[in-house]
């Protein structure tokens, strides 16, 4: 009895699935054409465009062509967008006879959209991409971006010119490149912020302070004479462990090249005598009662914290106007030390990318476009700022202020925090509580940032993935307790390293090397 | 019984115009069955392939099983699945006992308006997601703010602090707390319903017969009971090898310290990915998940069927 | 016999005050920071009364700006035409695995449990509703992918109709020369009332708390519902916190802070809480009926 009727089962099922793999194949190759197809198509139409090109490009001599772009928004979605995009339109149309249909996405939501677009193959052009994320190496190698390195020369001139020709082959792998870096100051260090009334209160001298053991003095004096204000604020995420990082992390810190190796040799960060001191180091301040006890599992962050008046200092990641931007948005005065000159590497010029999807129709358009948000001041401040007299008036050559009655809150279109993502935010006005000169400042600065040998090199994690999840997760077991103090490096750095060889942390090292070298062979 | 296999049914009993009305009503179901359910399961393959979207989902190459190996070759993979199966155990024996629990002590209730408050308030910590409860349990375990270091440990006397977040024994414990926490008060309601509707002349032809409360509920109520219990039992058996995400996720902060107790096969895949992105192994993870689940519900209505035919499920 | 029913009443009402009370408290604390001023929640935390207390949460909500009212009527609507057309569905497809009649029961069962186990995963079924359908920006994506039948649905509905309703009263109406259809709607419906209302509830509380479909497949703002509203806020904020790009901080200065987050769920919670005692009174109304009736 149960046996004829396990094999009815077994042949219903095998109807069933029989089915599902026609229908499948039938609403797989819906999705599918799209990307099949691509090749012959952006064959074709390089073709004609390029012969376009060459006689002058010509806005009547192209074809109409509507393109979609993708770009992440922190906050709600301005009201007014459909106006500005119309403004922008107006621009492509008579420029490069292209119709932009922009897709504004909520940041928390910006990657997986991403992810669903380019697995469907729908109709996609161009996205912005966070290269803090980790992401950019693995999707190239999933295939969802498209090289763009003839598309570059022949249309992207103007790309080439903002970013410069020493940063703009750093996102290439494997020698081709898949993304333009967008235009920003490269150079990230290392700085320390305190509030300027417990300075001032404690006489202590800010411009003495240059080594970690200084700002352990000074952290020593706040909690001997302020009991109710805790001397370090930190999170998981920005402390001086990872701070004060004199190495490229390569990628992603597992296997690191210090900025001053002479053999070029991949070494684990980990088990460097570095390392160890500044661990045992932030262990002190932990059990002086410097660091808050929370620092390895709070979500609040440092400038939250000292918004709320509990922590007097914390660490970030050095701008030129770190300390009055930090002023600005908690509304404590802050002042700030800069610990360690900029360095560059590829991670730190890969802050943020823009990329053209594999499935796009016509990609020669869409580097037309990018092109464009490099190169024209219009478009770039219509995406910052708004409408001029709707959203902003000038108040001098290069600032802006709010139109009248018009505020943060209840602009149509206040758009500035997304600013940094444009392909060059360096085209765009200045916010009337800026420095004028921000751009000529920023530019000084990275003048003394200095380029990491490894400036270019990007690991391709495919042939190791395995060891970088098993990796990863020890990583996230350890990594915020060791550099918050929250325990004791002489016990637990031993069993960090331990689990760290046994998620094969040496095979993942080999590789890399191997890829470095060959990489440095090549250049 | 006349009714023994499907197939000799479908042969001896196969009465197409009195079953038309029947197949008709299921159209609509099934139809979305279809659409929502068996398409998209084209989508497994995925965990046998190296997807590359510039040559599409269909054209990409098959990989055999290469997506699968990191869930067993980690050092990690036998905690992440001892943890997973360990929560899911307690919580379906202890759930189940403590919703059935809930339900019969909520019948026992005279009172008509504190019936119905009680069953209204136990089930609403369902209903705030679970990032809202992680900010909640951070109100209580939390080191510099949080009310058990700031307020009752004090009030024992006690200097020190308790580093939750960084301490795994006590995670067991709070972990199963918040479950229940949340979902008791929901899962009774099912009970309850079955409860409800369970005739009262059997408990008043049982009060005759002299028998206690106790007996009562020992005698008719479970067992009248006993199809839905049996049912949500092995459905509960399926999700074996899942976890609730937010559960152990969210409330834990993701706290890298916790791992030996709160780390489960989601939770690894999720930050394992992260920096991998590959659609491939997260399929896999899945696959891995139901394919397991799949062969203990199989086995489980198997027995169930042995026992009492009308109790299983298929 | 008296004594013994007050003693489980007693025992009844302790254990359930004492479950209440630790279910009502985390409420307490959400209510309460929803009400206290952002920056008093970074000195202190949570707790059970405001330490400094602010409306400011609630203004920032109820601005225009924020689009909560055109999400509430989203949510509202979706909710009950979701609510309606799955129980509809679910007890048409349920009905007829009860009936021993029904040809292939057990292998459809078996089907429908089998989708409870093994999902295609999140790409294939984006593809299904996208290319196949087009459910993109309307309310059908916020309805149909995954909501609108589930196997546990069908599940518990078929074992209710297996066990309580009595064969006795199908068979006095079939021999009556009741259809399928009429027997469906004028015997088990209305001795159905608990189960529909468990059911109903859950999938009340399903599609009121749904934030994944708004999250895939809307970019529309006005087709926000409340919680995929709240989700977007959340997920804005735990991504920016994770990942610091450049720039973060004065988009983080503009987005709502813990007590705003807190006064969102409040908000969020409050219909489901109100409508719990509409679909308590169901159940008790199906007591009635099927004491007359039994």
């Amino acid at each position: 009895m149960v046996k004829k009727k396990s094999l009815t089962m077994l042949l219903a099922l095998v109807v069933v699935f029989s089915m599902l793999a026609a229908c499948s194949n039938n609403s797989g190759n819906k999705g599918d054409n799209g990307a099949t197809s691509n090749p012959s198509n952006n064959a074709g139409s390089n073709q004609s465009s390029n012969a376009n090109t060459e006689e002058g490009n010509e806005a009547s001599d192209l074809e109409p062509y509507e393109l979609v772009m993708a770009i992440p928004i922190i906050g709600a979605i301005p009201k007014d967008f459909e106006l500005v995009e119309a403004e922008i339109n107006k621009i492509t149309q008579a420029k490069i006879n292209t119709t932009v249909e922009i897709l504004p996405i909520g940041v928390g939501n910006y990657l997986e959209q991403l992810n669903l677009k380019f697995s469907s193959g729908e109709k996609f052009d161009l996205s912005f991409m966070f290269g803090g994320v980790g992401l950019y190496g693995p999707n190239v190698a999933s295939g969802k971006y498209l090289a763009i390195d003839e598309l570059l020369e022949e249309y992207g001139q103007g790309i080439i010119e903002a970013v410069g020709t020493d940063y703009i082959r750093a996102p290439q792998i494997n020698g081709k490149l898949y993304a333009t870096p967008i235009v920003s100051s490269y150079g990230s260090g290392v700085g320390y912020y305190m509030r300027k009334d417990i300075v001032d209160k404690h006489n202590i001298d800010v411009s003495s302070i240059k080594t970690l053991e200084d700002i352990g003095n000074v952290l020593k004096i706040v909690k001997d004479n302020e009991p109710s204000i805790i001397p370090l604020g930190m999170t998981f995420g920005v402390g001086p462990v990872s701070t004060f990082t004199d190495y490229d992390n390569l990628t992603d810190g597992f296997g690191i090249l210090p900025f001053n190796s002479d053999d070029m040799k991949v070494v684990n960060y980990w088990e460097t005598e570095g390392f160890k001191e500044k661990a045992e180091l932030v262990h002190e301040w932990f059990k002086a009662g410097y660091i808050n006890k929370d620092a390895a599992t709070t979500t609040v962050l440092p400038s939250d914290q000292m918004a709320g008046g509990r922590t007097f200092s914390y660490f970030s990641p050095s701008t030129p106007f770190a300390a009055q931007d930090a002023t600005r948005n908690t509304g404590i005065e802050i002042v700030g030390v800069d610990l360690q000159q900029p360095y560059v590497t590829t991670s730190s010029v890969l802050n943020g990318l823009w990329t053209i999807a594999q499935q796009s129709e016509d990609p020669a358009r869409a580097m037309m476009f990018l092109n464009l948000m490099y190169t024209d001041a219009e478009i770039v401040n219509l995406l910052t700022w708004g409408i001029e007299g709707t959203h902003y008036v000038k108040i001098s050559d290069n600032q802006v202020d709010f139109a009248e009655s018009v505020d943060a809150q209840n602009s149509g279109y206040y758009m500035y925090s997304n600013a940094w993502m444009l392909g060059n935010s360096r085209l765009a006005y200045l916010s009337k509580d800026e420095d004028p000169n921000k751009w000529e400042i920023d530019k000084q600065w990275m003048a003394n940032a200095i380029p990491s040998p490894a400036l270019g090199f990007t690991f391709d994690v495919e042939p190791v993935k395995n060891e970088k999840i098993a990796l990863q997760n020890v990583n996230d077991k350890y990594f915020g307790l060791l550099m918050t103090g929250s325990i004791d490096p002489n016990h637990k750095l031993p069993e960090l390293l331990d689990e760290l060889n046994k998620a094969g942390l040496e095979k993942y090292l080999a590789e890399k090397q191997k890829q470095f070298d060959a990489w440095l062979a090549a250049k | 019984m006349l009714t023994t296999t499907v197939g000799q049914v479908k042969k001896k009993k196969f009465n197409l115009k009195k079953t038309w009305p029947l197949l008709l009503m299921m159209a609509p179901g099934l139809l979305y069955l279809f659409i929502n359910n068996y398409l998209p399961m084209f989508g497994i393959f995925i965990a046998f392939k190296n997807i590359n979207f510039t040559k599409g989902i269909f054209n990409s190459d098959w990989v055999g099983f290469k997506n699968f190996e990191y869930l067993f070759t980690t050092a990690d993979a036998y905690i992440i699945t001892r943890n997973t199966i360990l929560y899911n155990i307690v919580f379906i024996v202890l759930g189940t006992i403590l919703a059935l629990a809930c339900a019969i002590l909520l019948n026992e209730i005279r009172n008509k308006f504190a019936m119905r408050f009680y069953q209204a308030v136990i089930a609403m910590p369902n209903l705030i997601s679970w990032v809202i409860i992680s900010y909640l349990v951070f109100a209580f375990l939390g080191a510099e703010t949080g009310y058990i270091n700031n307020s009752i440990l004090p009030a024992l006397g006690s200097d020190d602090w308790i580093m939750f977040y960084l301490e795994p024994k006590y995670w067991p414990y709070i972990l199963t707390t918040v479950h229940f926490w949340k979902s008791v008060g929901f899962s009774s309601i099912i009970y309850f319903a079955s409860l409800i509707g369970i005739d009262h002349s059997y408990y008043e032809a049982a009060k005759l017969d002299g028998a206690s409360r106790w007996q009562q509920i020992t005698r008719i109520t479970i067992p009248i009971m006993t199809p839905v219990i049996v049912m949500l039992f092995i459905m509960n058996l399926g999700r074996i090898f899942y976890s609730d995400f937010g559960l152990f996720y969210q409330a834990t902060n993701n706290s890298g310290a916790l791992f030996s107790t709160t780390a489960t096969i989601d939770t690894y895949v999720f930050n394992g990915l992260l920096g991998v992105g590959d659609i491939g192994m997260s399929t896999a993870a899945g696959v891995y998940q139901s394919v397991v689940g799949f062969i203990l519900i199989i086995v489980a209505n198997y027995i169930t069927r042995l026992m009492s035919k009308e109790n299983a499920i298929f | 016999m008296k004594n013994e029913d007050k003693g489980w009443a007693i025992a009844g009402h302790i254990s359930l005050i004492f479950y209440t009370v630790i279910c009502i408290i985390p409420f307490v604390l959400l209510i309460s920071a929803s009400l206290t001023d952002q920056n008093a929640i970074y000195a202190n935390g949570f707790s059970f009364w405001p330490s400094e207390f602010s409306t400011a949460a609630y203004q920032y909500i109820f601005s225009s700006d924020s689009g909560i009212i055109r999400a509430y009527g989203v949510s509202i609507v979706v909710t009950i035409v979701g609510t309606l057309s799955s129980l509809l569905i679910t007890a048409l497809v349920a009905y007829p695995l009860a009936r021993k009649e029904t040809p292939c029961r057990n292998l459809l069962m078996f089907l429908i449990v089998f989708t409870m186990l093994f999902h295609g995963g999140l790409v294939p079924n984006y593809l299904v509703y996208t290319q196949l359908l087009d459910v993109k920006d309307t309310l059908w994506a916020l309805i149909v992918p995954g909501f609108l039948m589930n196997g546990f649905s069908v599940l518990i509905m078929r074992t209710f109709f297996s066990t309580t309703i009595p064969p006795e009263l199908i068979e006095s109406a079939e021999m009556d020369g009741a259809g399928e259809f009429r027997i469906l709607g004028s015997v088990i419906a209305p001795l159905s009332a608990p189960v529909l209302a468990t059911i109903g509830l859950m999938q009340c509380i399903m599609y009121w708390n749904d934030w994944q479909n708004g999250k895939i497949y809307i970019s529309n703002p006005d087709l926000y519902s409340v919680q995929v509203l709240l989700n977007r806020i959340m997920e804005d904020i735990q991504f920016l916190k994770k990942n610091m790009p450049a720039g973060t901080d004065i988009a983080l200065a503009s987005l709502p802070s813990d007590n705003a987050r807190m006064a969102i769920a409040v908000i969020g919670v409050l219909p489901i809480l109100l409508a719990y005692p509409f679909f308590q009174k169901y159940f008790i109304k199906g007591i009635t009926i099927g004491a007359i009736k039994g």
